[in-house]
């Protein structure tokens, strides 16, 4: 049982959320802390974050509680990232450009947030963060964490940055996968840039939700919210040739289970060791994602088609894939669920607990987000 | 009181909608066919106004693709078993290429599984298909034929039968539909290539000759079949086949030229995919002429002409052919129609049995279409979202 003053404590402790003030994330986690009773979460914006240096976190108090959610998608936050982080080539909206700078970025904005919280720590001034910033950069780079997730994911081996290395590495690793691999920018979430890559018969496919804009020579690659298939050797080429050099992983293709016909992978978020909160994502695609218009799959026919023992399997994994960040006190797992075989890791999302309407013993995941014992977890 | 009561099939629904209108509101009730649906009644300002949105919600809904419950293409006739024609559409939508079907003449559709009693009755039509990783077609095709349910099975599809090898063709699979034929005694649809993208490109395809299925099953309504490479009807008399689609990236003249030899009395859809030269999609117009002449498959209903590259050219004959004085749906849906084939279609009959025209997927410019939408016919002239506005449809790279 908790004493009224713990509870007390609990909700009366400051909020900030380092994000997007303008985003639907930002106003749902403050919607959601109005519905439970608790104060409207202050935001701290990225963009004021990455031009002051870091100064501005100051303002937070003590005893606060930080979270760090997403810089959204506004072109000067991601300008301003890549910048911070060396480049200086800056995409259009949704262009997929310079992601190697903008993780570089990423990484020294995360530093800001460490040296502070280190300050504050020694000045005792102290606030509660719910992520170590350090994890969420290795959560951003794809081929950190798969190291640290073996040996429960996938094949996968790093790809050089030169175009024809590149080329020659990925038709050897395709070779010996069956002829069916993921190509994936080792720094970017969402899916943007991920393509699943087949040869056969001398035939290549490529499947992506991408577009490709020519300009004269000038290629340029958008992430579009329709995934299409690409059999053009001309376009698969300029689709590598323009990720390649941002760094990028081969992984090895499983081959999904299905659910109504359909293959679906498994969006779980851990909170605080729990894995409550998950989301089944449908698709015809090999990219489930599902702001690419793929759905939510019905939980009961899951377990009616899988069995409950194979989805705890997979809860399970989700929380030992949390675990290796064991004082990040969330983040969204994404579980493969291969036909046979025991599940993998896909990715471990910073901020993958956006999940609108979702629901675990009626709980949202920003209510049970909310409700973690900031305090207890020091 | 007035009441209409639509329907609405093709391969990822079956379902109703009814309306119901009195005095200064009304009902409309909908959901999956066979079940009660859900009703949501609105109530107006008065009687003027409920009718008012009575026609517009009717007329919205005729645009999507809904048929008059009682109308000829939904009928089943004197026979409850009989399939309605409406049951053979294949895909409405340029999206639902990517799907695989979800229903099969109405009926819903499941994976086969072996480990599970397969359902009674042929309420469930059940489909075969390998993986890449594993090659489950044909060993579940023979584990299902030794079942109670495939005497009562009226549709069988057939997806993936190659596995990751797209060299291998369906004959295999042919053959030994054909073997037990006897078996299948109540089988009156078959769908040959439920294969989507992620699976195989339609291109890539093998198909074989579908004649044997032709000659093994002399009570089939429907062969559906998906893939142009290789494709052959083989055997051109059938006295019951209703419905024929043959869906392709690309269909070689030489099969549009076969269709227009045979003997289908009893021929109500004809769908043909004539796709581009690319993909070995080397008919013409001059192919179509026999179809097109009238004369051929009397009992015409529904003519699809689809995803076709030279959708313009077939545009400017068909208005002045005698087959469209005859059928009642014109499908030129998902091909190259441009300002040129619509000011064609301009032409088309509006006093005879035509109703319904699909140019769902076109070029067509904004000028030409609201020229079309004067037509008292009931068009489908949408475009999918991303060929309005590509800008519209970018995401950006980081969010989680």
């Amino acid at each position: 049982m908790q004493s009224d003053a713990e509870k007390r404590s609990r909700i009366d402790r400051e909020c900030w959320v380092i994000g997007d003030p303008e985003s639907r994330r930002v106003q749902d986690f403050q919607r959601s802390a109005i519905g439970l009773g608790m104060r409207v979460p202050n935001c701290l914006d990225w963009n004021d974050l990455i031009a002051s240096e870091g100064r501005c976190l100051e303002q937070i108090p003590p005893l606060a509680r930080v979270r760090i959610d997403s810089f959204g998608q506004r072109c000067e936050t991601i300008a301003s990232l890549i910048e911070l982080g060396g480049g200086d080539v800056f995409p259009k909206r949704g262009q997929v450009l310079s992601l190697d700078h903008q993780y570089q970025g990423i990484v020294r904005a995360m530093e800001m947030v460490e040296c502070w919280r280190c300050r504050r720590l020694e000045s005792k001034h102290d606030v509660i963060i719910d992520q170590v910033p350090g994890d969420l950069a290795v959560m951003f780079d794809k081929w950190a964490t798969h190291q640290l997730m073996l040996p429960y994911r996938p094949k996968t081996v790093l790809l050089p940055t030169e175009i024809d290395a590149a080329g020659q590495a990925i038709q050897s690793f395709a070779d010996c996968c069956g002829g069916r691999v993921f190509v994936k920018p080792r720094y970017a979430s969402s899916a943007s840039g991920v393509c699943c890559y087949r040869t056969q018969r001398g035939r290549q496919q490529l499947i992506a939700a991408i577009e490709i804009d020519r300009c004269g020579d000038d290629i340029r690659l958008f992430n579009s919210l329709r995934v299409r298939s690409f059999t053009n050797p001309a376009d698969i080429d300029a689709i590598l040739r323009v990720l390649i050099p941002q760094g990028m992983i081969a992984e090895a293709a499983v081959s999904k289970a299905r659910l109504d016909g359909e293959r679906f992978d498994l969006r779980i978020v851990v909170i605080d060791g729990k894995a409550d909160h998950l989301v089944v994502r449908q698709s015809p695609w090999p990219i489930t994602n599902l702001h690419l218009g793929n759905r939510r799959g019905d939980l009961e026919l899951l377990y009616d088609s899988v069995g409950i023992d194979r989805v705890n399997d997979c809860r399970q994994l989700a929380i030992h894939a949390a675990a290796q960040f064991p004082r990040t006190r969330y983040s969204g797992v994404d579980i493969l669920l291969p036909r046979v075989n025991p599940p993998l890791v896909c990715e471990v999302n910073a901020f993958g607990d956006f999940l609108p309407n979702l629901t675990a013993s009626g709980k949202t995941v920003y209510a049970s987000i909310l409700q973690i014992d900031a305090g207890a977890f020091v | 009181m007035d009441r209409r009561e639509l329907v609405f099939m093709d391969s990822t629904s079956n379902k109703f909608w009814r309306i119901e209108l009195n005095g200064d509101s009304h009902t409309v009730t909908f959901g999956r066919a066979g079940t009660d649906g859900q009703s949501k009644t609105k109530t107006f300002a008065d009687a003027d106004a409920a009718k008012k949105d009575y026609d517009k919600l009717i007329s919205a809904k005729l645009k999507k693709g809904y048929v008059d419950a009682d109308s000829a293409s939904a009928a089943t006739g004197e026979d409850a078993d009989a399939l309605p024609v409406l049951a053979f559409r294949s895909i409405l939508k340029e999206d639902d290429v990517g799907h695989n079907a979800k229903t099969f003449i109405g009926k819903r559709i499941a994976d086969y599984d072996p480990n599970k009693k397969p359902t009674a009755g042929g309420k469930t039509v059940y489909r075969f298909r390998s993986d890449w990783d594993s090659q489950d077609c044909v060993p579940n095709l023979k584990h299902f034929l030794e079942t109670d349910a495939a005497r009562e099975a009226v549709g069988i599809v057939i997806g993936n039968w190659t596995g990751d090898d797209t060299g291998t063709d369906p004959s295999e699979v042919i053959e030994l539909l054909c073997q037990n034929s006897k078996r299948l005694a109540a089988l009156k649809a078959i769908y040959l290539g439920d294969i989507i993208s992620e699976e195989c490109e339609m291109s890539w395809i093998q198909q074989s000759d579908i004649g044997p299925l032709l000659k093994a099953f002399p009570n089939l309504e429907l062969l559906r079949t998906r893939g142009g490479e290789n494709l052959k009807i083989g055997h051109l008399k059938h006295d019951n086949l209703r419905g024929l689609i043959c869906e392709s990236g690309g269909l070689r003249a030489e099969v549009v030229r076969q269709i227009g030899r045979s003997k289908f009395p009893a021929l109500e859809h004809l769908e043909l995919w004539l796709g581009t030269d690319e993909y070995g999609g080397d008919s013409s117009v001059e192919d179509l002429q026999p179809i097109l002449s009238g004369d051929l498959f009397p009992q015409l209903k529904y003519l699809g002409l689809r995803n076709c590259d030279f959708v313009d050219d077939i545009a400017a004959v068909i208005v002045n052919s005698p087959l469209i004085q005859r059928i009642e749906t014109l499908d030129l849906s998902l091909g190259v129609l441009t300002d040129e084939g619509g000011r064609a279609l301009l032409s088309l009959p509006t006093d005879g049995t035509l109703q319904h025209v699909n140019l769902h997927f076109n070029y067509m410019t904004n000028d030409v279409i609201k020229e079309l939408k004067k037509l008292p016919l009931k068009m489908d002239l949408s475009k999918p979202s991303h060929m309005d506005q590509d800008d519209e449809w970018r995401f950006v790279a980081v969010g989680e």
